[in-house]
């Protein structure tokens, strides 16, 4: 892999690895050979907005075109003095579509939510912790054929035996069905995704909008739906209100009006 | 004029906050980790969070509000508010991941003020106040103009008029002529504040008064509102006020306090005359500071200040008919509510309304 003219691929190897693993510093020196040693880097000034920023700052992504051998990729890195920049190198096409995406982002930032779960499906990104925990599943599992499957997996093509039986096999302790959230939940074996408050697991049957309301609040969309803010007022007729009142007289100062 | 007020609809918006106890002492939990809806669903729903975010907590929304509908009958209101709470504390008692939560209602919470703001809505027979509000878009406070609806314009008025109109006004509401928001909240402060400085715990009262401090004459403790006016062609030539009174600390405690607030405030608009005139004559309550307990000082003047209005009639509804007993009730129950700092509010108490 070849990102800097003066990295060695070795040197790229480990970048990426660490970022795959979640490690800021790998970030850091991969966006500045980026920044400063690449030829053709484009630096966008995209016009981020502090919303999106928020929302995105923990948050590396990482597109790779084919696998690990890929000449177009993306990063996000929030660190100050780089706050907010996407890097790219890439033709001026992809730019042109960067800033089209960063644009309608940042005209519509109640697309966000969506947006940010597209971009950490697509690239891995576990739902509810937003590292790529689950994408170094995959990473990790020796045979270089299954990676490529794997990948793919994540965009809806490729096998899903490996990754299954690789989470199976090592993590399927720490959540009962993982390896079932991982493939279809895209939340990693790690986190906890059961409903915070009916403790159900999401169904394979699961929707976009229903995960996002697992990630965001912890509790599945029902329980969501009957939260304290759909309580409405209620009717009181005459004889209520009357009831009411002689409750009220018997009412004392004490606790629990006794 | 300055002196009649035909009520149209008491309210509120009362706060509260959620808390875990640790160590016999409340620590807050944000309200936007137990509403987790969309804060815009939030911000408008009957029980929901209000829309601050101090304290500390970053963007989250951290004190939780009732809007119950408001009515002309204060026991109506506080029907809806005690089947608000009462739903609070189901919600509360059958989720596993809120055990140990409990609503709270004190002046202050950790660093969160929570008031117990009251809503006032009715008519004033005051054409000036009407073209001020309805025509030119402005009202008085502190002796300056402000727009009274911000997202609105005054009706093409030229500034020659508009200049002779507001000195006219000007000068009657110098002389206490007009209710103005500054003399609402002065008139309502006539027995709400010392009733106020009496019954709430004085420490937390303190320190919520004095996260306010320096905003006494300005409008924190009041708020204009412009709502739909109501069609009553009765009224057609009065201005219609919708004013958010904001000195109360919250009541939800229990019941009977949340009753003396109510009846307080329905008594002072029924007798608005009395009180008007009372309110010009009497100095104004300075808002206390520093930690001397001024509760015995403060309903001393309330009881001299009832007993005054008293002398010239009272003017009465049902459904406040029972302020004299609410009082009695607060004076011997109220230190024991406030005594126990990790108790919350008396839902049991409101849910037996029910």
């Amino acid at each position: 892999m070849h990102i800097a003219s003066d990295c060695t691929p070795n040197q790229a190897d480990a970048y990426v690895a660490g970022l795959i693993r979640g490690e800021p510093w790998a970030g850091l020196e991969l966006t500045k050979a980026l920044k400063v040693h690449t030829p053709g880097t484009v630096r966008l000034a995209c016009g981020i907005t502090d919303l999106m920023r928020q929302s995105l700052s923990r948050v590396y992504q990482l597109r790779f075109k084919d696998s690990y051998n890929t000449s177009e990729y993306l990063i996000y890195y929030p660190e100050p003095n780089l706050q907010g920049q996407l890097m790219v190198n890439t033709t001026q096409n992809v730019v042109r579509a960067l800033e089209k995406q960063l644009s309608t982002l940042a005209n519509n930032p109640q697309d966000l939510a969506s947006k940010v779960y597209g971009l950490q499906v697509g690239n891995g990104f576990c739902l509810m912790c937003n590292t790529i925990t689950f994408m170094s599943i995959p990473m990790d599992i020796p045979s270089t054929a299954n990676i490529h499957k794997g990948f793919k997996f994540w965009f809806g093509e490729g096998s899903w035996a490996p990754i299954k039986s690789y989470i199976d096999t090592n993590i399927s302790g720490v959540s009962p069905n993982a390896a079932m959230l991982c493939g279809v939940a895209g939340i990693c074996g790690v986190c906890p995704s059961r409903c915070d408050d009916c403790k159900h697991y999401p169904t394979e049957e699961f929707q976009a909008y229903e995960l996002l309301s697992l990630r965001d609040s912890k509790l599945c969309v029902g329980c969501n739906k009957s939260n304290l803010t759909s309580i409405s007022v209620p009717k009181l007729d005459k004889q209520r209100l009357v009831a009411a009142r002689r409750r009220f007289d018997q009412l004392e100062g004490g606790r629990n009006g006794r | 004029m300055g002196g009649k007020f035909k009520l149209y609809r008491i309210g509120s918006d009362p706060e509260f906050g959620f808390a875990k106890i640790a160590d016999w002492t409340p620590v807050l939990v944000p309200a936007a980790e137990i509403m987790t809806v969309p804060k815009k669903v939030a911000l408008a729903s009957f029980i929901g969070m209000d829309s601050h975010t101090l304290g500390g907590h970053g963007t989250i929304q951290t004190t939780a509000e009732l809007r119950p509908p408001p009515t002309h009958n204060i026991r109506q209101h506080l029907y809806y508010i005690a089947y608000g709470l009462s739903e609070v504390g189901k919600y509360l008692e059958t989720r596993s991941r809120l055990q140990g939560v409990i609503p709270f209602a004190l002046p202050i919470l950790e660093k969160e003020c929570l008031g117990g703001h009251i809503h006032v809505s009715g008519f004033v027979p005051e054409p000036e106040t009407k073209l001020m509000h309805e025509n030119m878009n402005m009202t008085l406070m502190n002796n300056q103009f402000h727009a009274w609806n911000e997202n609105s314009q005054g009706k093409g008025i030229d500034s020659a008029t508009i200049a002779k109109i507001q000195s006219e006004y000007m000068s009657k509401a110098l002389a206490g002529e007009l209710t103005t928001p500054q003399l609402f909240l002065r008139a309502m402060n006539y027995l709400m504040l010392p009733l106020e400085l009496w019954i709430q715990p004085w420490s937390e009262r303190e320190a919520r008064f004095e996260t306010y401090k320096g905003q006494e004459g300005g409008n924190y403790f009041i708020r204009w509102l412009h709502t739909k006016r109501p069609i009553m062609p009765l009224y057609d030539d009065w201005a219609y006020l919708h004013m958010e009174y904001r000195t109360p600390s919250t009541w939800l405690l229990h019941p009977w306090l949340a009753y003396v607030y109510f009846a307080m405030a329905k008594l002072s608009i029924l007798n608005w005359g009395q009180i008007w005139e009372a309110m010009l004559d009497a100095a104004p309550i300075e808002f206390p500071g520093g930690t001397d307990n001024c509760n015995s000082e403060a309903y001393a003047i309330l009881k001299q200040r009832l007993k005054q209005l008293e002398v010239g009639g009272l003017k009465m509804s049902n459904d406040i008919k029972d302020l004299w007993k609410a009082l009695g009730i607060c004076q011997q129950s109220r230190e024991a509510w406030f005594a126990n700092k990790s108790a919350g509010i008396d839902i049991e108490a409101w849910r037996s309304l029910l």
